[in-house]
């Protein structure tokens, strides 16, 4: 090795300007938060080698940054190279050499982290029982080759989002057909033509009873005086008021003096019909999206179409494909989005070939329930879900607690009950996981995330579902490794520094000159 | 008796801090405020005196504990000044006379256009042109909620002055009718009688009603009766007002504090055949009395409302006494006088030195004592909520100043030049009035959430981290001396600057020690509560710059990458670095740390930031520039 790079890599400039660039990312990573969500921000500015400014970002942003991973391992090998040149065991050194191993230690296991750990859910209601655990993101595709009625377990084939996003054919030695990928999205809906067209006369019905209300002088007043006490219609018409000059508190009266004009009523109708529409579309679009959402996403779909003034032909819906659900469901296909919680939900359209024969298009996605296919007298019933980690154990929620402080609805406590059998070791028994307080339990770990309660009412009512986070990382106890060693080095460092200065004669105190590194 | 002087000033003071250890007992002849502000309530999901509930309603209002009747007048004509436990007394019993008393504070000229309020002083029309009586607010209450509601759905960060001063007022406005129908409804002229007139009614109302439901012959008089007092019930319950009913019967856990209901909670269980619970009729009976004017009876009726409650709810009853005493004590404003008595001292020492060697003395020992209250305030505020000292923003600038006072302390007993008291009581005095201002959005005391409800993680990761912050900003401020020291006069010998150079190395040392122990621990609690060591949370890489940037001073100091003065430089950066860490993540708005935007916080952070710019720029001044002559 060249003796000018050996001598670069060793030099503690480096490590300065490497610490001050790290600074600099971790305030350009925290800020970027803001607009790109933490999921995207953390994957960009630290989960990179560059990142390159684009054009969202803020001005102040540099057009090209070092990211996370180039100035992590350029740390990384400063220190291995520093120590290597300068290692010497002295006891006055310790100190700093247990903390510089701590350090690589903490670079290590975070890099270990990022490469290993996987975080998954489970999402149950009391009495449920889970032996997998879902993805957050990852979504697969299932074909179930055991006929429904079929007893005993289900023998189910699995094809990961890897294998789907390269679009090619899947075969599979027990299923006698193939499955070939027409297009496959990130993200897109899947809407039923029955619930669009529902939707679509619901809003055509609304904005016909519009136009009719508003269409004649005394329809106007008559309307007014419905909607004097509405605080929010009253809203919309004393902003068409004023916009048509008339300021006076008196809503009725206002209106009847413009009615009484016929030159300015038809323009202020107008308005006013164009205000009320604009309010109608964005009802339609912020409709509650409950467990059940579907006919409220149509009838946003509705509202978004009628807005960009294209109008639908509710009777000839287009259809995604032509076999299974794919004849009764319209796709519309939407951004992927990147934020935190924001959930993309990939569907794929598939062609399925029994013997060269097509057996139609078929559209996949978790928005759909899973379809039958039938081929050579079997059933088969294939579908697309949130990726499934199975263990070779099973919980279930037994009991969940909420609790909040009186009279407030700030969280108190968040605990749920819950019962692990693992068949292999004969292990049945009950367990609480509550917030703080994970279970650790066949190299997984489970943390109380949310609570909820079920949308349907059972014969006690609605029963209490729990949110389970479920995190494998084999590398979890390197960061408390890695942290009790540098604190021991830095302690080590300080007091020696801090008794040496104590046990100085008290003439030197006056000009300490000690403190100082040696 | 010169040298004594160090001695007697402390004594003195420290008889001034202890004049308020009792809270003071109430005159014969008036209401008992003081009795009456010590009876429990819950309230934000803890047990609290009414005092507790009438302070932070004022402070939250118009940003004193007190009520001013008449803020027109100046100090020394003496205008009224009500504690806050006799303006509750009147807003629960009295809500006309309250309705006069100008508790809002409004200063934005624009609002105060919008609800057409006088906009300048006046006393000959009696305002000062900034509070302002809910008489006076609630003639334009429609433009208000107007503007409120357009300004909460303006983003936040999008939010003007006026935006952010419509919606405090609104807020504060929701709190005073909070107030006003906590113990009876605010338009009652005679609860006493009403709530007898509901339990006489309660049986008839509960028959006609069935009788109704039934489709039988209904006394439809008695029944209307009825639902025209749920209604009023149902009115005060949308409130959510403080929780002043105590269970009827005594709990065998009496820490169970979800007992405790509404008035109007309770209202509707009296409606539907429950006994008239104790605390209902005592507030009546109360209200009646101060009605009345019978101060007497009223006096007996607390007495004997106490005696009732300490039966069966003495720990309730303990503990609402607790905090009013330290509530009365102040411990955090004494303290803060006694940090500017003290910074007084020392600024007139520094002038000269040998002259005034005894002042210096008096700083130490009155630091020594601002220090004592300190610690007592803090030890106190952790009995009160059994928290570890810091558990929110406005606790953890009660902790860095103490932290940053003992550091100071420590400083000073090392070189006794006068810089470590510059340190203990110039931070103590900021640290404490970032409080105050912080202590203005209400209740500090307030419970914690299921994830941060664990005093393990508390003691340790916020502690640790928070003495980081405190030891960092020391630093900073010792760079902060020297510099303008340095470049301002001439009293920066070499001597000095070495000295402190040593200093803020020492405390760097202890800095990166702290910020590093208490940033891992974080990562460890969020590995035991989330799963993952580091999630590149704001407030986690707000700390984790702080760690870097103690790291960059040390490798730069070690490397002799820098001098004195370039080092200077680094630590304060190192001030910029903690405040963002401390309080600019929390303004983005993201993560799991985040309070919200805060406005006038963020003015003061930049206008601190861009000082700390200003002082790097003097720092690296060529040295001929400077008055000092350093190294």
């Amino acid at each position: 090795m060249p003796n000018s790079l050996w001598k670069f890599l060793t030099s503690l400039k480096v490590t300065v300007v490497l610490l001050i660039l790290c600074v600099l990312l971790v305030f350009l990573g925290t800020v970027a938060q803001v607009h790109e969500g933490l999921w995207e921000a953390q994957t960009r500015w630290f989960k990179s080698f560059v990142v390159i400014r684009s054009a969202t970002d803020v001005w102040w942003v540099p057009p090209i940054f070092p990211g996370g991973y180039t100035l992590g391992f350029g740390l990384l090998i400063n220190l291995i190279a520093a120590h290597l040149k300068r290692f010497r065991f002295t006891w006055e050194k310790t100190g700093i050499h247990l903390t510089h191993l701590g350090v690589i230690l903490l670079l290590a296991g975070q890099l270990m982290t990022d490469l290993l750990s996987r975080e998954s859910f489970i999402n149950f209601a009391e009495g449920e029982t889970r032996n997998y655990s879902e993805a957050h993101r990852e979504t697969e595709l299932v074909i179930n080759t055991t006929a429904p009625e079929a007893n005993g377990k289900d023998r189910v084939i699995s094809y990961s989002q890897a294998a789907l996003e390269k679009k090619g054919i899947l075969k599979h030695a027990e299923i006698p057909f193939e499955i070939r990928i027409l297009e496959y999205g990130e993200n897109g809906e899947v809407l039923s033509h029955d619930s669009i067209r529902e939707a679509g006369t619901r809003l055509a019905t609304a904005l016909a009873t519009l136009e009719a209300n508003y269409s004649t002088s005394e329809s106007l007043i008559a309307q007014a005086e419905k909607s004097a006490d509405n605080p929010g219609r009253a809203a919309i018409w004393s902003d068409a008021l004023k916009a048509a000059g008339e300021t006076g508190k008196d809503l009725v009266a206002s209106v009847k003096k413009i009615a009484a004009d016929p030159d300015r009523t038809p323009p202020f109708r107008e308005d006013l019909k164009r205000r009320f529409r604009t309010q109608m579309l964005a009802a339609f679009k912020r409709m509650p999206r409950g467990q059940s959402g579907g006919q409220a996403r149509a009838m946003a779909y509705v509202a978004q179409e009628t807005e960009a003034g294209r109008s639908l032909n509710l009777e000839q819906l287009p259809a995604a494909g032509n076999q299974g659900a794919a004849a009764r469901m319209h796709l519309l296909p939407l951004a992927a989005s990147r934020g935190m919680d924001d959930q993309n939900v990939p569907y794929a359209k598939v062609e399925l070939f029994s013997k060269e024969a097509s057996l139609g298009v078929w559209l996949l996605s978790a928005w759909l329930n899973p379809q039958d296919v039938s081929v050579e007298g079997r059933t088969f019933r294939i579908a697309m879900r949130n990726e499934r980690y199975f263990q070779p154990f099973s919980v279930t929620l037994l009991k969940t607690t909420h609790e909040v402080y009186p009279g407030t609805e700030i969280p108190k406590n968040y605990q749920s009950r819950v019962r692990i059998e693992n068949p292999q070791t004969q292990e049945r028994r009950e367990v609480d996981i509550s917030m703080n307080n994970p279970l650790r339990y066949g190299g997984l770990t489970f943390y109380q995330s949310q609570m909820g309660r079920t949308e349907e009412r059972g014969e006690k009512g609605t029963s209490g579902t729990s949110g389970l986070q479920v995190v494998r990382n084999p590398g979890w106890l390197t960061p408390y490794a890695g942290c009790l060693i540098v604190a021991l080095g830095m302690t080590w460092q300080f007091l020696r520094h801090l008794i040496g200065f104590l046990t100085k004669p008290r003439a030197a105190k006056s000009s300490p000159s000690n403190l100082s590194h040696s | 008796m010169k040298k004594h002087l160090p001695i007697l000033v402390s004594a003195f003071l420290a008889f001034w801090v202890a004049g308020s250890w009792r809270v003071p007992s109430d005159k014969t002849g008036t209401f008992p405020a003081n009795a009456f502000g010590r009876l429990p309530v819950v309230s934000n999901g803890r047990t609290q005196p009414l005092d507790s509930l009438a302070r932070n309603a004022l402070l939250q209002l118009r940003e004193k504990q007190t009520a001013n009747t008449e803020p027109w007048k100046s100090f020394y004509q003496g205008p009224k000044i009500l504690s806050a436990s006799q303006w509750l007394m009147e807003m629960f019993f009295d809500p006309s006379t309250a309705d006069s008393r100008p508790v809002f504070r409004i200063d934005h000229p624009d609002l105060k256009g919008l609800l057409e309020l006088p906009l300048e002083a006046d006393p000959d029309k009696q305002t000062d042109g900034k509070s302002f009586s809910w008489s006076q607010v609630r003639d334009k209450l429609k433009e208000l909620q107007d503007e409120a509601r357009r300004a909460q759905s303006v983003d936040q960060s999008a939010r003007t002055s006026f935006d952010s001063a419509v919606l405090k007022l609104w807020t504060g406005v929701g709190l005073y009718m909070k107030l006003q129908n906590t113990v009876q409804p605010q338009d009652a002229k005679n609860w006493d009688r009403d709530l007898q007139n509901l339990v006489a009614l309660a049986p008839a109302g509960r028959e006609a009603a069935k009788a109704q439901q039934a489709g039988q012959p209904f006394d439809a008089q008695v029944l209307e009766q009825l639902i025209q007092h749920l209604q009023r019930a149902s009115a005060m319950n949308e409130l959510d007002t403080p929780l002043v009913v105590a269970p009827l019967s005594a709990t065998p856990d009496s820490k169970d504090a979800a007992k405790w209901s509404r008035t109007g909670e309770t209202l509707f269980e009296v409606a539907r055949g429950a006994p008239l619970p104790a605390s209902l009729r005592s507030y009546a009976a109360l209200g009646a009395a101060f009605r009345s004017n019978g101060t007497a009876g009223f006096s007996s009726i607390l007495t004997a409302h106490f005696e009732e409650l300490n039966s069966r709810f003495p720990a309730e009853v303990k503990k609402a006494a607790k905090e009013q005493k330290f509530n009365t004590l102040e411990p955090f404003y004494k303290s803060l006088v006694l940090y500017v008595l003290a910074g007084i001292c020392v600024l007139i020492y520094m002038v000269n030195p040998d002259r005034f060697r005894l002042l210096r003395d008096t700083a130490q020992s009155v630091t020594l004592l601002a220090l004592l209250v300190h610690s007592a305030g803090l030890i106190y505020r952790m009995t009160l909520e059994g928290r570890p000292p810091v558990t929110n923003l406005y606790s953890s600038a009660i902790f860095i100043g103490w932290g940053a006072c003992i550091l100071g302390l420590l400083l000073e007993r090392i070189w006794r030049n006068g810089i470590g008291l510059s340190v203990s009581s110039v931070t103590g005095f900021l640290t404490l009035i970032i409080a105050h201002h912080l202590s203005l959005t209400g209740d500090t005391m307030e419970m914690m959430r299921a994830v941060l409800d664990t005093n393990f993680w508390l003691a340790t990761h916020v502690v640790v981290v928070t003495l980081g912050y405190s030891s960092t900003f020391v630093a900073g401020f010792l760079a902060i001396l020297y510099v303008i020291r340095g470049a301002f006069t001439t009293s920066l010998t070499p001597e000095i600057g070495k000295s402190l150079s040593k200093m803020v190395y020492g405390i760097v040392c202890f800095a990166a020690l702290f910020s590093f122990v208490g940033t891992v621990l974080g990562g460890i609690w969020a590995d035991q509560s989330w799963g993952r060591f580091w999630g590149w949370d704001a407030k986690e890489n707000g700390a984790l710059m702080i760690v870097l940037w103690n790291a960059v001073f040390l490798h730069a100091r070690w490397g002799g990458l820098m001098r004195e003065r370039g080092l200077m430089a680094i630590a304060l950066g190192g001030n910029i670095v903690t405040a963002w860490s401390w309080f600019g993540v929390n303004m983005l708005g993201i993560g799991l740390h985040s309070y919200g935007f805060m406005s006038a916080a963020f003015t003061w952070l930049m206008a601190f930031i861009v000082s700390q710019m200003v002082l790097i720029g003097l720092a690296l001044l060529p040295p001929r520039l400077w008055r000092s002559q350093t190294a």
